[in-house]
């Protein structure tokens, strides 16, 4: 099968670029969504929790929701998809190899893909936590999925690990299904998830939220009988001796973090940022693969979907304009680089003869009060925000007008302290 | 040193001081009684015993003063007494590679066999947790009972996993030579040009003679350069190597299960979830069988391949004739995106460390994992499975310094397994000469996996011997189909058999492509895959990058579906359920 634009994944990130570049004058019968789950919308539908579309739609919906919009809208324009189906492999010159039990292996050749494949959770043997190997540790977003999607419980006495968004949400679901979360541990000095879930998910249910600690040792040969905490001195990261405490459960969630799920761009070549997990991408979310695009999760970790679908569709309308052959860009790159305080930044270039202005989000490595966000150019300033506080949880973001790069050889993008 | 009790109980004085220990021997075997301080100098007493020459088992009864003695009187259960299984000709307790393997030998004949296995599937224990090394040979002591049936079972390894159909590779092992290589104390006497004509030609010479008298084929000796060409990855400073090209790698679970599968298939009646609390005598103490939970099987001989309960097991014949002291080894796996970082099994030659503990290798599995280890830590508790950080940490250092740029944040698993050792550091194969009818199976520790089909053939002699009629069974058929696996089929292959069955097109395990044919499959064979843990050693499902994450709701479901049973009720394993409850709205 030969199309215009193959989308892999249909989440938030797959949507939204799929309804962009049908927007720019893509055909819909030209694009496909290739989602390997049984229906459209990706995490979404197992977040029913609220707090999704503030910014897109000023209002607060649930996961559910907020999907449902954006499959209506490719449902109506009659963009094609293609559920249960797993994209297998893709080659550099975009021929995408999948399969479904319906239409079985397939190949579909495109004049430009978008990679949406989202992030997957890092496990439990990847933060190294020492003991058993019982029944009952959980990643958060599988707890979530079981819980909403198929119904069941996965324990009875949870210990949360890690203060990511969707563990602090899972405390609050486990409670309200009838379960005692024994607590919410973080090894890190301030919460990783947002504050707004701290407030809603932890203190309005009163789950005791420990920082500076963490899970050091898992207990039970058969089903879980508990977990060994301990504080962590937050200079080192080490366990302080004499702090362990063992903690009876019978379940653990681990919410420690995502990973860009980039198999797929691995095999076919993609340039990946080590501080990201994703490709790198330029301005318009084009890989070091002509034609290959990547949006959401799969190009960073995002925190909320309303930038998800921001980034997704300019990611649409890029890969529209080079599918209709627009000029070609790669000319010379501008690198943006991360300054002072600065963990990376999205793009990672831009290419100079653009026109139009990019904004450029990145995240900061730790928290600081009064402080300024800077692009800066051979040592001007060309942009800066004022902050009253950044933290590593919240992505930041610098609008950067095209008329200051016109001599420019890189971008700094730094946190300045006054 | 003679095999005296006056000798062995005067050495175990000197060399463990905080001990007290009497000791008694009787028809070669040692028996160990008294106290000890701690768990290192109880292993100690009674490896001292079992190193003697004239000593062929070791029993300890003594008391070790750090172990709380948390061995509550076990509870007396009424065990149901009615018989379940009349008149087999033999009962094998223990469904590990051992029990499996001499299932399936046994299947060959024309015999009634019932094999017994107190888990839902066969395989765990030891058997499922180790590296899969099918060994060479080089490292036991000539006489021994291991390093004979570890020869000749590695070279039955072709043959065997092609009728089998179970993935096998000679990939050979790399034993490096190292400034590691002599101990510190040694170094510091050596005038530099001795120890580098002994690191780069004297040793490797020397192993490749003591193997070629321990005849183990195949053995070339390397300069490091050859070394290095071999494996590009390892560090600049290697002085020279030993290529062992019998070195084999096989995933243990695997293998067990295609034995078990085929033994099945010729006749033998496996019961799962079944476990032996003692063995059955008569007045003259023969075996009649075994009494389990379930109730009672006769037999005319029972095969004890209970692991690490093999010594609690053989006492319960009245049959004392060696101990089980436990021996945990810890592995890591890596991603399989650096299955091209080493091509052999690579070990590092190390003079003075624990003979005990010497060993492990950095390889990679079949599949194409790397996988690291294991560690050997002699631990109190048979169950103990535990992975502690410092092995994690000791394992991380012993490989990365054979591969110093490896990227070990791609670490997706680690797990452990406890070696069934005992003192003599042996394989204890026997007809016991307490209970007639008991073959004790024992000390089946490294290399058990590459001894597996010989000790099978072994002990079908010893029954033999022991008065069992052999009449082969004329049809046996040494054949098993391993079914297909999606991963590893040409596009054309996967193309046809979707077309045949559309479950081949449905994936439930991202990271190791498994469809849901093969979950369907895999509870649908001979030894069906009963829980989540089951259904990932058959199929893969689980074993990858993200541990489950994605395949876990899925393969419950299945499970759910397939065993129709509700879903709260699969198990991850024995014991072990997935999930709790329905939710309110669920």
């Amino acid at each position: 099968m030969d199309v215009k634009l193959a989308v892999i994944g249909a989440g938030p990130a797959g949507l939204g670029a799929a309804l962009a570049a049908h927007e720019e004058g893509i055909d819909a019968e030209e694009i496909h969504l290739i989602e390997r789950d049984v229906e459209l919308g990706g995490i979404l539908p197992q977040c029913i929790h609220n707090g999704f579309g503030k910014f897109n739609f000023g209002e607060r919906m649930t996961g559910p929701e907020y999907a449902t919009h954006y499959v209506e809208e490719v449902e109506d324009a009659g963009i094609n998809y293609h559920l249960n189906t797993m994209a297998l492999d893709i080659s550099e010159d975009r021929v995408i190899t999948a399969v479904n039990p319906e239409e079985g292996l397939m190949r579909i050749g495109a004049d430009a893909i978008i990679l949406a494949m989202g992030c997957r959770e890092r496990s439990r043997y990847q933060i190294r936590i020492p003991g058993e190997r019982p029944a009952g540790v959980f990643p958060a977003g599988t707890v979530q999925r079981l819980i909403n999607m198929e119904g069941v419980m996965p324990g009875e006495k949870a210990v949360i690990l890690g203060s990511g968004d969707v563990g602090m949400i899972i405390a609050r679901r486990l409670e309200l299904e009838g379960a005692e979360v024994e607590g919410v541990y973080e090894i890190m000095s301030s919460p990783s998830g947002l504050p707004r879930n701290v407030q809603q998910c932890l203190r309005d249910y009163d789950i005791p939220f420990h920082l500076n600690h963490t899970v050091t040792e898992v207990h039970g040969d058969k089903r879980l009988e508990g977990v060994t905490v301990s504080e962590i001195d937050p200079d080192t990261f080490e366990p302080i001796p004499g702090t362990e405490r063992y903690v009876e459960c019978d379940t653990l969630v681990l919410s420690v973090g995502l990973i860009p799920e980039n198999e797929l761009s691995k095999e076919v070549g993609i340039s990946l940022d080590g501080r990201t997990g994703g490709p790198i991408v330029d301005e318009e979310r084009e890989t070091s693969v002509d034609g290959i695009f990547g949006c959401g999760n799969v190009v960073h970790v995002y925190d909320l979907v309303d930038d998800v679908t921001k980034n997704s569709e300019l990611a649409g309308k890029s890969a529209a304009r080079f599918i209709q052959g627009g000029t070609d860009r790669r000319v010379e790159n501008i690198s943006i680089n991360a300054g002072n305080n600065v963990a990376y930044t999205v793009p990672q270039g831009i290419e100079k003869s653009n026109e139009e202005p990019v904004e450029v989000f990145f995240r900061v490595e730790r928290e600081e009060e009064n402080v300024k966000t800077q692009a800066v150019v051979s040592g001007k300033v060309i942009e800066e925000n004022a902050k009253r506080v950044v933290k590593p949880p919240i992505m930041e973001s610098l609008s950067i007008s095209r008329k200051d790069l016109s001599e420019a050889e890189e971008v700094l993008i730094r946190v300045f302290e006054e | 040193m003679s095999g005296s009790a006056e000798d062995i109980e005067e050495e175990i004085g000197s060399e463990v001081p905080n001990s007290d220990i009497k000791v008694r021997v009787e028809d070669g075997i040692a028996y160990l009684s008294g106290k000890t301080e701690t768990w290192e100098e109880y292993v100690g007493a009674g490896h001292i015993a079992g190193e003697n020459d004239d000593i062929r088992g070791v029993v300890t009864d003594v008391d070790v003063e750090e172990i709380e003695d948390n061995q509550s009187e076990s509870m007396e259960r009424q065990e149901p007494d009615e018989v379940i299984k009349e008149k087999q000709d033999i009962v094998i307790v223990g469904a590990g590679v051992s029990g499996c393997s001499i299932a399936r030998e046994l299947s060959k004949y024309d015999l009634d066999v019932t094999l017994v296995e107190r888990e839902l599937d066969v395989s765990l224990g030891a058997s499922k947790a180790n590296n899969g090394c099918v060994h060479v040979g080089i490292d036991q002591g000539k006489e021994t009972l291991k390093h004979k049936l570890c020869l000749r079972g590695n070279a039955m390894f072709d043959d065997l996993t092609e009728e089998l159909d179970v993935p096998f590779r000679r990939i050979g092992t790399l034993l490096t030579i190292t400034d590691r290589t002599l101990p510190e104390k040694v170094e510091s006497y050596l005038p530099s040009f001795v120890r580098s004509i002994l690191l780069k030609h004297v040793i490797p010479k020397l192993v490749t003679f003591y193997g070629k008298m321990k005849n183990v084929p195949g053995l070339e000796t390397l300069s490091g350069k050859e070394a290095k060409e071999l494996e590009p990855n390892l560090k600049d400073d290697i002085y020279s190597g030993v290529l062992m090209s019998t070195m084999g790698i096989i995933s243990p679970y695997e293998w067990v299960i295609a034995l078990a599968e085929n033994a099945v298939e010729n006749g033998v009646e496996l019961m799962l979830d079944t476990e032996v609390i003692e063995i059955i005598s008569n007045e003259e103490n023969e075996v009649e069988g075994v009494q389990t939970d379930r109730g009672i099987i006769e037999a005319d001989y029972v095969i004890n391949a209970a692991g690490v309960y093999a010594d609690e097991l053989a006492e319960t014949a009245g049959a004392k004739e060696f101990t089980i002291h436990p021996r945990k080894g810890s592995l890591i796996i890596f991603d399989k995106n650096n299955s091209d970082y080493n091509d052999h099994v690579v070990s590092e030659l190390r003079f003075g460390g624990d003979e005990y503990t010497k060993g492990g290798t950095a390889m990679k599995t079949p599949e194409g994992n790397p996988e690291w280890g294991p560690t050997a830590v002699e631990v109190p508790d048979k169950e103990d499975k535990s992975v502690t950080e410092e092995e994690i940490n000791q394992i991380l250092n012993k490989y990365g310094f054979l591969f110093p740029d490896f990227e070990t944040g791609d670490m997706i698993r680690y797990f452990a397994g406890v070696r069934a050792s005992t003192f003599t550091e042996d394989f204890f194969i026997e007809a016991s000469d307490k209970a007639p009818g008991l073959i004790n199976v024992a000390g089946i520790q490294s290399p058990g996996l590459a001894s597996s089909p010989a000790i099978a053939e072994y002990v079908v002699r010893i029954l033999g011997s022991e008065g069992l009629e052999l009449v082969e069974d004329p049809d046996f058929d040494p054949e098993r189909d391993g079914g297909p696996r999606f991963e590893e089929m040409s596009e054309e292959r996967r193309k046809e058999l979707i077309g045949e069955d559309s479950e081949y097109g449905r994936i439930v395990c991202r990271c190791e492509k498994v469809t849901e044919k093969e979950v369907l499959e895999a509870i649908d064979e001979p030894v069906p895959a009963l829980t989540v843990d089951a259904v990932k050693r058959r199929t893969r499902a689980g074993m990858g990058r993200c541990q489950s994450g994605f395949c876990r709701p899925r393969v419950i479901n299945i499970l759910s579906e397939e065993l129709g049973i509700p879903i709260e009720e699969v198990k991850k394993k024995k014991g072990a359920n997935s999930v709790t409850r329905r939710t309110k709205e669920g």
